[in-house]
């Protein structure tokens, strides 16, 4: 993605408003039932989303088997789990600056809650519209920095965008959920001089690891018929460990 | 064949640019990332001069993201990794939800002599294609750009069948070599 698309996305933040008048609720009281892992991963199969939870239950790194993975049969998908911020503005999902600034690892956990609310909340429309090849897309669909709000002195207070360190990224980073109802997740981390903020995108549910190995071969093929140097390949970088 | 080594690398050197597993990052630090690196891997071994720092792959190839436009991928290929990274060539792929896909191919390309830092990047688009129907598209990649100067002229352009590609995003199941199922185009 380029920089130029980074700032686009950093302008995008400060169009967000705070509504007045709801209820905030600490993250600690949103409870995280854990579901099964949805190894679905060809997009064709999923036109009509479930959106019952967007959520994947872990964060470990499986592989990127997407060419292993077998469709579940329609309608027997295990998605019955809530949302977390099911009934929640986004007003309601928030933390606090201390939370994850300048923490240790042990410390940055606190801004867990945090994190998983803000990834369903801002990903749930991004799931459901359809990516069609026709017509114009909304930048606030496929551009969006990590915004939200923060307590400073008590008061809920917008930041637009959240400015994270690289040892705060780090930390998001190699956080759950690296899918989102089979879609790949990415975390970006970009920095300028003034602020770094981390971009959330999600990939289209396709073999990458197909279209890896068939590129590896017909590149292996060519070189060979060339009597060119072997190629090597590496994996979906950004998935391997994040 | 000789030791390739990508355009201007020793200039990143000078800005501490490295590719690792995790992702790419640039001189700013940012860090984004690709779905796939391919490398000659003569490369591979001759750029191991320091632990865990590699100059910046060959060739990539990145699926575009939900909801990113076409052409927002095909300009930040030529903004971020070949201008602004040592990246010869970029493969782009957009897969829409309704069964469609595009690609394109942008190739970096060094005019060479006493400007080094000068380079134009080369773009071939592929049309807009149905997943469930046959193409018979090719896009051609030159040799130079991907193994350097050092190959001759004779060598023939590397050619990226599209219809690979839409073979992969149209069936299920696993393809490649470890299975042993080959990939057949659809009549």
């Amino acid at each position: 993605m380029s920089k130029n698309r980074a700032r686009r996305a950093k302008r995008k933040g400060n169009e967000l408003i705070q509504t007045r008048g709801s209820k905030l609720r600490q993250p600690s009281e949103l409870l995280r039932i854990p579901v099964q892992k949805n190894a679905n991963t060809d997009h064709r199969g999923y036109y009509k989303f479930n959106t019952d939870t967007l959520l994947s239950d872990d964060g470990e790194f499986e592989d990127d088997s997407d060419s292993d993975s077998e469709l579940p049969e329609p309608g027997k998908e295990d998605l019955a789990t809530p949302l977390l911020t099911d009934g929640l503005a986004f007003e309601e999902i928030f933390s606090t600056p201390q939370d994850f600034e300048g923490k240790s690892v042990e410390e940055l956990r606190k801004g867990r809650p945090w994190f998983e609310c803000y990834l369903e909340y801002s990903l749930r429309k991004r799931i459901q519209e359809p990516d069609w090849s026709f017509g114009l897309m909304p930048d606030e669909l496929y551009i969006h920095s990590m915004c939200g709000l923060v307590m400073v002195d008590g008061k809920p207070e917008w930041t637009s965008p959240m400015n994270f360190s690289k040892e705060t990224y780090e930390y998001f980073a190699t956080h759950s959920p690296n899918y989102v109802l089979g879609f790949r997740l990415v975390k970006e981390h970009y920095c300028f001089s003034s602020s770094s903020f981390l971009n959330v995108e999600l990939k289209p549910k396709i073999r990458y690891k197909a279209i890896r190995h068939a590129m590896d071969h017909a590149l292996d093929r060519w070189a060979e018929e060339n009597q060119l140097d072997a190629w090597e390949s590496t994996g979906p970088m950004g998935t391997y460990n994040i | 064949m000789g030791i390739h080594r990508p355009y201007g690398y020793l200039q990143h050197l000078n800005y501490l640019s490295r590719l690792t597993c995790e992702g790419l990052y640039d001189s700013a630090g940012s860090k984004s990332f690709v779905d796939a690196t391919f490398n000659p891997r003569s490369l591979v071994n001759a750029r191991r001069f320091r632990p865990n720092e590699k100059s910046f792959p060959t060739m990539v190839l990145q699926v575009a993201y939900r909801h990113q436009t076409f052409g927002d991928l095909r300009s930040s290929a030529a903004q971020t990794y070949l201008r602004e990274m040592d990246i010869q060539v970029f493969i782009g792929v957009k897969v829409y939800d309704d069964d469609k896909f595009q690609v394109f191919v942008q190739t970096r390309y060094d005019h060479g002599g006493y400007d080094e830092d000068y380079s134009d990047v080369y773009v071939r688009d592929g049309k807009l294609r149905s997943i469930t129907e046959f193409t018979g598209e090719k896009i051609s990649i030159p040799a130079k750009a991907l193994c350097g100067a050092s190959v001759g002229k004779r060598c023939p352009d590397f050619v990226l069948d599209v219809e690979m590609l839409r073979y992969i995003l149209g069936t299920t199941g696993t393809v490649g070599p470890k299975k042993g199922r080959e990939i057949v185009p659809l009549s």
